[in-house]
C-alpha cells in the first residue's frame, strides 16, 4: 500500500471534519440576496424579499395633479401599480432617458414600482459586507446600508422608509 | 300586449287585492298561496356583473363615466340652457381641474350630481370634454380604487378609481364620480 494515501477509515474522518466546518462557516455568516438596478448613473440595491415583480416597462399612465415624481400607473396581469421616478424623490434630476426594467416593491400590503436605467440583476453577499450608510449625499435617508463591489459602491435602499416617504402628502 | 280574456291568476288576485296577495306569497303558506301553488322565492337584487361606461377623453388623460349617470352629451364646449329650480346644474371646468389645455372642437356632458339615475328633479353637473369615445362594457372586477401612492399623492377628490378596458382596448382610464366633481365646484365658488 503506498504510504501518501490515507486508509479510507482516516479519509471519511476527515471528510466529516471538513463537512462540519463548512457547515459551521456557514451557519457563522449568514447571506442575504439583493436586487441592484441603476438610476442617473448611480447604482443601487434592494433586498431580494422587497422586490415582488421584475418586467418590463409597460406603458405608463400618466396620473393629473400628482407630484412630478408619481410617473403614472401601470396595469401588471391586472394589478395597477403606481410607478415613482426614484431620482426624482431622493432629490436629483428626473430621468429622461428611456428605462430598461420596472421592479415592483412590497412593504406589507404597499406596492410601488421604480424604474431602472439598466437591466436589474441579482446578487448574494454575507451580512458582514454592508458597511454602513454614505451620509452627506442627497437621499441618504432612503439609504440603509451600502455594499462595496467590483464595480463600485451599492447602496442599500431603505423600501420601508421609501413607503414612508411616499405616502407623504406633498402639493401637486 | 295583453290578452283580451284575464287569466285565472289575475282573476284570483284582483278579488283577493294584490296587497294581500303579495303579502301571502311572502309568508308563504295561506289558503290562497295554497291555491295559486307554492309561494315564490322572493327574487334576489340583481348581482352587478359588468359595467357600461363612457370613456372620456380630457387633454392627455382618459377618463371613464359610468353610462347610468350620463344624462345626455351635447356638441360644443358652452351650456346654455336656461335655469331650472328642480334640476340645479353645477358647471365643472374639467380642463382647468385636470390642468389639461381644451381642445375648440369639445362636447357637453350633462351627468346625475346626486346618484340618482334618469332626467327627474335632482342636482346635475355640466362639464366639458374633448370627445366622447364609444361605450364600453367593462367587468366589474376590471375597476378598482386608485392604488397606494397616486390616492396619497393625487390633489382631486373626483377621480375615484381606475378602469383595466378589456380587449382589444386593454387601457387604463380614470373613474370620474361626477358628485364629487359638482362637491369640488361647489367647493370652490363658496371659497
Amino acid at each position: 500500500m503506498d504510504a501518501s494515501i490515507p486508509d479510507p477509515q482516516s479519509l471519511a474522518e476527515a471528510g466529516a471534519r471538513r463537512s462540519a466546518a463548512l457547515k459551521a462557516g456557514a451557519t457563522a455568516e449568514a447571506e442575504r440576496s439583493f436586487i441592484r438596478f441603476e438610476l442617473a448613473g448611480e447604482r443601487y440595491c434592494v433586498p431580494l424579499e422587497c422586490v415582488t415583480k421584475i418586467e418590463r416597462v409597460p406603458p405608463i399612465i400618466p396620473v393629473p395633479r400628482t407630484p412630478p415624481f408619481v410617473r403614472g400607473i401601470v396595469s401588471l396581469r391586472g394589478e395597477i401599480v403606481t410607478v415613482v421616478d426614484l431620482a426624482a424623490v431622493i432629490g436629483g434630476e428626473p430621468v429622461t432617458t428611456a428605462s430598461h426594467g420596472l421592479l415592483v416593491l412590497a412593504d406589507g400590503p404597499r406596492r410601488v414600482g421604480i424604474l431602472s436605467d439598466a437591466l436589474p440583476d441579482y446578487f448574494r453577499i454575507g451580512v458582514s459586507q454592508l458597511l454602513p450608510a454614505p451620509t452627506g449625499k442627497a437621499g441618504d435617508a432612503l439609504i440603509s446600508n451600502a455594499i462595496e463591489r467590483k464595480e463600485g459602491t451599492v447602496a442599500v435602499l431603505d423600501v420601508k422608509k421609501l413607503m414612508e416617504v411616499l405616502a407623504r402628502r406633498s402639493d401637486a | 300586449m295583453r290578452d283580451s280574456k284575464p287569466r285565472e291568476s289575475e282573476t284570483r288576485s284582483a278579488r283577493v287585492g294584490d296587497d294581500a296577495l303579495l303579502q301571502a306569497l311572502a309568508r308563504g303558506g295561506t289558503r290562497s298561496t295554497l291555491r295559486l301553488g307554492p309561494a315564490m322565492p322572493v327574487p334576489a337584487a340583481p348581482r352587478v356583473e359588468e359595467v357600461h361606461l363612457l370613456p372620456i377623453v380630457v387633454g392627455p388623460h382618459r377618463l371613464a363615466i359610468e353610462v347610468a349617470r350620463v344624462v345626455e352629451i351635447f356638441p360644443g364646449g358652452e351650456w346654455t340652457a336656461p335655469p331650472d329650480p328642480q334640476r340645479p346644474v353645477a358647471l365643472a371646468d374639467l380642463h382647468r381641474e385636470l390642468g389639461a389645455l381644451a381642445l375648440q372642437e369639445r362636447e357637453m356632458i350633462l351627468a346625475r350630481a346626486d346618484g340618482l339615475t334618469g332626467r327627474g328633479p335632482g342636482r346635475y353637473v355640466a362639464f366639458a370634454v374633448d370627445r366622447a369615445e364609444r361605450l364600453v362594457k367593462a367587468p366589474l372586477e376590471n375597476i378598482c380604487p386608485l392604488p397606494e401612492i397616486a390616492r396619497d399623492q393625487i390633489a382631486v377628490s373626483f377621480l375615484a378609481g381606475v378602469v383595466r378596458f378589456p380587449w382589444p382596448d386593454d387601457g387604463l382610464a380614470f373613474l370620474l364620480d361626477p358628485q364629487l366633481l359638482a362637491l369640488c365646484e361647489e367647493d370652490e365658488l363658496g371659497s
